[in-house]
């Protein structure tokens, strides 16, 4: 395919993204908006597989056919910037509540998903090319991590989303429970018997909440019985679940004898943050050794 | 200590800025920078005495932002002038820092001692300090861009340049930092680290828009008039993240963030 082998530059960048942004809307109106849901568990794993063979196939190809080099490249990185960016400051202006249509929803709308796709393999891309930078010369190590470690975060929260179980469990005091419900409503066993024994609030003199706090009993799976307090701030772990402090009866104030607790499982959350901890130490090291060391030659 | 003793602190600091200013206009640098930086410290003293007072970091309210916003383009202004000798750097920054000082006179906002719980984190004072650093080290950047596109239109020195990009880089590392610590503290306070809150998106907007610079640089080296758009471009972003989004409508409807 001829338009595969010439030489991209910047402005056939922007006509690309043109195109991508295109294809959204197309997609949009054939199947709606993106259905994160149906990617659960195991779709994310083979997305993540197809994904990683695409990015390592076109590294591979990037002296074959220009376009290949160049997705990886700062020329197609600065459409590609510039469409997520353009589509972010659409999605900053605009009130994000689903009932209003593709504009108050733009995560699930397809020009902006496949516009942050073409980010991510771009960003995945350079973050290939600074891998095999670092095997000459340890001066690609910040370009590098930065990179890989956008990549690698950028994934892993996409893919992993679908994988987060995020429930809310509404006690009273003395009472115990082991179903949370979902956003939608929906009743989920966690397999946890949680009691909340006591709900403490504290208030400043003007009224604002200071403290409030979950006296909790937790039984996992396993029988064994932990005795905490939750509150903000201080979430506590439990057989790979986490519980938070969310809320309270906020008509009785301190006096709500009802806690709302956040149940939360990530899966994919230790990956996400070996994405960020990359980043920060990339960031890091950019900063001690400065820009452009490396990459403009 | 109280904000009603804050415009003798502010005068004191504005008065050794300006002598310091007018030093580097004379070309006498040694005296430039010891007056700038004693302007410095006393503005810091403020900020030290308000936090011990406070008995919390003075870093939760719009005026309290500001102190350190004030406090961190007159470093940011310094260590320009030191490395890079530009005479004018030290009056602009002053110049900009007077600006959020009257704002705060003019303007003063209820500072209560009182740190709802989401707040009460060992993250709140890196997050927002690093922030506030970051813009201070974007707000220089934005200086040079203007003295660039307004001054040096035609005889643009890669000099120039490399100060604009190493400001860039140093905003941008700890505009990253800054992203990162309130995206760790979010997954500590509510078990989410990233929900798009219109807050994160402009944060996410204003970081896209300084590395669509970076990586202009890299691909067009030579187009530095629109290098120099992009970074005024990506400032508006910042405003608009820090204190625009107070009043955009499609941000009040939804964010936990307007404060």
């Amino acid at each position: 395919m001829p338009f595969l082998k010439k030489p991209w530059s910047l402005a056939d960048g922007f006509i690309f993204g043109g195109g991508l942004i295109l294809l959204g809307f197309l997609l949009q109106a054939i199947f709606g908006p993106v259905n994160w849901d149906l990617i659960a568990s195991p779709v994310n794993l083979i997305l993540l597989l197809a994904l990683l063979v695409l990015v390592t196939v076109v590294y591979v190809m990037r002296e074959k056919a220009g376009f290949f080099g160049w997705l990886g490249s700062p020329e197609a990185a600065v459409p590609a910037i510039s469409c997520a960016l353009f589509l972010t400051i659409i999605m900053g202006l605009t009130a994000q509540i689903p009932e209003r249509g593709w504009l108050g929803n733009m995560v699930t709308f397809w020009p902006f998903v496949i516009c942050f796709v073409w980010l991510t393999v771009s960003v995945g891309l350079s973050a290939f090319g600074g891998i095999r930078r670092v095997v000459h010369s340890w001066k690609a190590i910040p370009y590098t991590l930065i990179h890989l470690g956008f990549f690698v975060t950028l994934v892993c929260a996409t893919l992993g989303s679908a994988d987060k179980r995020d429930l809310e469990m509404t006690l009273h005091e003395g009472e115990t429970l082991s179903t949370a419900s979902t956003e939608d409503g929906t009743s989920y066993e966690t397999g946890l018997s949680v009691r909340l024994e006591d709900f403490t609030m504290e208030v400043y003199p003007s009224g604002m909440p200071k403290r409030f706090a979950s006296d909790v009993l937790v039984r996992n799976k396993s029988g064994k019985e932990i005795s905490a307090v939750i509150e903000v701030n201080k979430p506590l772990k439990v057989d790979g679940w986490k519980m938070y402090q969310y809320g309270y009866d906020e008509e009785a104030g301190t006096e709500s004898q009802v806690s709302i607790l956040e149940i939360v499982k990530d899966p994919w959350l230790p990956m996400v943050y070996v994405g960020i901890f990359m980043m920060l130490a990339g960031a890091f090291l950019m900063l001690v050794t400065g820009f452009k060391r490396e990459e403009v030659k | 200590m109280s904000w009603d003793v804050f415009i003798w602190f502010a005068a004191a600091a504005v008065i050794l800025w300006t002598v310091g200013a007018a030093c580097a206009w004379a070309g006498k640098r040694s005296s430039a920078i010891i007056n700038y930086s004693l302007g410095i410290a006393v503005f810091f003293a403020f900020i030290l005495a308000m936090w011990i007072t406070l008995e919390r970091p003075p870093l939760r309210t719009m005026g309290e932002t500001r102190l350190w916003y004030s406090f961190f383009l007159s470093v940011a202004g310094l260590i320009v002038y030191s490395r890079w000798k530009y005479k004018w750097i030290l009056s602009f920054s002053a110049v900009m820092s007077l600006v959020f000082i009257i704002v705060n006179l003019l303007k003063p906002e209820i500072h209560s001692k009182n740190l709802m719980p989401a707040l009460q984190s060992p993250w709140f004072a890196p997050h927002v300090i690093v922030y506030m650093f970051s813009y201070g080290m974007l707000g220089a950047a934005t200086i040079m861009a203007l003295y660039i596109l307004i001054f040096r239109k035609e005889n643009t020195t890669e000099e120039d340049m490399a100060t604009t990009d190493n400001l860039v880089t140093t905003g941008l590392s700890f505009l990253t930092f800054g992203m990162l610590f309130g995206a760790l503290w979010a997954q500590v306070a509510w078990g989410t680290y990233w929900a798009w809150d219109p807050k994160e998106t402009w944060a996410a907007i204003t970081w896209l828009a300084y590395l669509l610079y970076l990586h202009f640089r890299v691909a067009r080296p030579k187009d530095r008039q629109t290098a120099m758009w992009i970074l005024l471009l990506a400032f508006v972003c910042l405003q608009i993240c820090w204190w625009g989004i107070n009043y955009l409508p499609s941000a009040h409807a939804t964010s936990i963030h307007v404060y």
